[in-house]
């Protein structure tokens, strides 16, 4: 294996990093209220130098409480389906896995329509009714991810054709339970559990919120990192890693834990957003090489800029309404997909 | 179309309303799992959902005629039941001028035009009424909302869109989709006077009003800042003669002026005011549940009362 360079990761994310610093510019200046790129730059500026006071309050407002928390969400949910999607796709070693391979969105849309349900019938105080949604949805999708983990368990430890073919059945088995639950339940819920399906980034949370989705996103994400070398030599096979001194076993189930932690993070906040998780990896791998050390970071970084355009789209194709994100994620990376796939086979 | 008719099947909540309506419950005999309204409309026999009735049990039913509403029932619908020999009648009223001829339409349908004619006089002469009061008043600016994350609300096309614009509203939202996700960001730029909630449980809309207050995307909205919202009963979103209630509730909560005047000498007005006591806390603060809910223990109130039997 060639050693890490340092200087060319270094370069490498951080041209990435000036991308995503000119996505969130121009996401920030789309939007119901207009601003000019000059008075965007005057207004940050200001920001930075703490003269908030003098920026106009309803533009500020609306910026500050609801596209910038907005782009926040993208960047966060964006890098750890990225993250997850380059990780599960090493430890099935299958390039068709991505983040809800193994039914984690399932579980999350599960938790949450339950919870969805239940809402109307507990006495909770505000703020804990307004989280009650996304703690629903985190725990079915922990819930998943341990069910799963002891369905793909063989000779305990995890074999990775049983634990594809065990979160394939899961992930099917839960998405009919969510259909029986939506034909048979007389609420008027359904029109938003169907938004929440799809995957969205129209919700607002709490500041807390954003600070727990980044320290598990760095944690989880890191966790991962520390495993790269592993995984690069897991690559090369199983045996070949056993005789390499890497330790199979405990890698596999650091990686599938945390990459799970990172997946279900994302789903409770935003539902299933499709193909940010699939394609963003192969596009990396692509560009950047295979090399998990400097894949997975790039991989965070690409998955965010992905997002926050797919959700800046979102926001300004149908403006004043809204598509769903993953529904813009869905339409372009499908016919991506397949050139990718197309490419590779000439 | 068999005339008389005497055995109907309703596929819509809106449509056995009406029937009730019209004094033909005895004549219904079966509706869908959504149809709760009046209370005696749950003991009819069952034929599913609205998306995907059960043919077996409305051929079982001997059904004669089965009503649909254009959109939540679908036409494959329809045509089954065709081919099943059973024929079908469907409305599809977009405002609250085809909702009450389409009620017109259905009693003469239905063999009964005496009592549609009295049903659709009824409906017409209280919007007029609440026309006469709250004409001069600026309309308010609403926001509907359907659902709060994401946010849906009404377009301009739906009969619900109408129904505010009869109460005294106008909602902010201008989509041509009948069920669009709003931008959040657009509300906070468009600052409606209250926020608009249909519910069907008592304490819903409050609640989620105290949810969206802990959010900071919506705390900057001075509608949820202020609590400014009116509650209505989910009749609003049926197509029947109930919804008229439902828009007098409206009208009452945002514009609570206008009722606050003695009855004028307008026997009609009298009337209403005799139905409605307006005594009522108004606009600012959450509201209990529309009146007519206290009257589920009469199946025939409603009926009754909008055909001024």
């Amino acid at each position: 294996m060639r050693p890490l360079t340092f200087r060319k990761l270094f370069f490498q994310c951080f041209i990435l990093t000036i991308i995503l610093f000119f996505v969130v510019i121009v996401a920030l200046k789309f939007g119901a209220v207009p601003v000019s790129l000059y008075a965007l730059g005057r207004d940050l500026l200001r920001v930075f130098l703490g003269q908030i006071s003098q920026i106009s309050s309803d533009y500020l407002l609306i910026v500050q409480n609801i596209r910038f928390p907005r782009i926040i969400l993208a960047i966060i949910v964006g890098a750890s389906l990225s993250v997850a999607g380059t990780s599960f796709q090493a430890l099935l070693r299958n390039p068709l896995a991505d983040p809800y391979v193994l039914g984690v969105s399932s579980g999350a849309a599960l938790g949450a329509i339950l919870g969805l349900i239940a809402e109307p019938h507990l006495t909770l105080p505000p703020a804990l009714g307004a989280l009650l949604t996304p703690l629903c949805a985190f725990l079915g999708a922990a819930a998943t991810i341990t069910a799963v983990y002891f369905l793909g368990r063989r000779q305990r430890q995890i074999d990775s054709t049983t634990l594809l073919l065990g979160g394939v059945i899961t992930a099917s088995f839960l998405s009919a339970i969510i259909v029986f639950l939506m034909s048979t339940v007389n609420s008027s819920n359904t029109r938003g559990m169907v938004f929440w399906l799809m995957g969205n980034l129209s919700t607002s949370f709490q500041k807390s919120v954003y600070w727990f989705l980044a320290g598990g996103f760095l944690f989880a994400a890191g966790v991962i990192y520390a495993c790269a070398n592993d995984l690069n030599i897991l690559l090369s096979g199983e045996k070949e890693a056993m005789h390499l001194g890497v330790d199979v076993r405990r890698v596999r189930f650091v990686v599938y834990v945390a990459a799970s932690l990172l997946t279900g993070l994302a789903v409770s906040v935003s539902g299933a957003v499709g193909y940010v998780g699939l394609i963003v990896p192969h596009i990396m791998r692509l560009i950047f090489g295979s090399d998990h050390r400097t894949l997975l970071p790039t991989a965070a970084l690409g998955g965010a800029i992905a997002l926050v355009i797919a959700d800046t789209l979102a926001r300004i194709v149908v403006a004043p309404d809204e598509l769903a994100v993953g529904a813009v994620t869905a339409v372009v990376g499908a016919p991506l997909f397949i050139y990718l796939l197309r490419r590779r086979l000439a | 179309m068999p005339q008389p008719v005497r055995r109907i099947v309703s596929l819509a909540p809106s449509l056995t309303e009406t029937i009730y309506a019209l004094g033909l419950e005895d004549r219904l005999v079966g509706d869908t799992d959504y149809c709760d309204y009046p209370v005696d409309a749950q003991k009819k026999t069952k034929v599913g959902n609205m998306i995907s009735p059960s043919l077996e049990r409305i051929v079982g039913l001997h059904a004669d005629l089965v009503l649909m509403v254009k959109g939540p029932n679908r036409p494959e619908t329809a045509h089954s039941l065709e081919g099943l020999g059973v024929p079908s009648y469907a409305v599809d009223p977009h405002n609250l001028d085809e909702i009450v001829s389409s009620i017109k339409k259905l009693a003469d349908v239905l063999g009964v035009p005496e009592a549609g004619a009295s049903v659709a006089e009824g409906m017409r002469r209280r919007l007029d009424d609440l026309h006469h009061r709250i004409g001069d008043f600026t309309p308010k600016r609403v926001l509907f909302v359907v659902w709060t994350q994401p946010l849906i609300s009404t377009g301009q096309h739906t009969f619900l869109a109408d129904a505010l614009r009869h109460a005294g509203a106008i909602s902010i939202v201008n989509s041509s989709q009948d069920w669009p996700q709003v931008n959040l960001e657009e509300v906070a730029k468009l600052q409606p006077d209250f926020l608009v909630f249909a519910e069907s449980q008592p304490g819903n809309a409050s609640r989620e009003v105290e949810k969206l207050a802990t959010l900071p995307g919506w705390k900057i909205i001075h509608a949820v800042r202020d609590r400014r919202y009116a509650v209505i009963s989910d009749a609003v979103n049926r197509p029947a003669p109930r919804i008229v209630s439902a828009i007098e509730e409206l009208a009452r909560q945002l514009h609570p002026k206008a009722f606050a005047e003695k009855p004028s000498d307008k026997k009609d007005t009298k009337k209403e005011n005799e139905e409605n006591p307006p005594s009522r806390p108004l606009a600012f603060a959450p509201f209990p549940l529309n009146p007519t809910h206290p009257k589920h223990g009469h199946p025939s109130s409603a009926g009754g009362r909008l055909c001024g039997r």
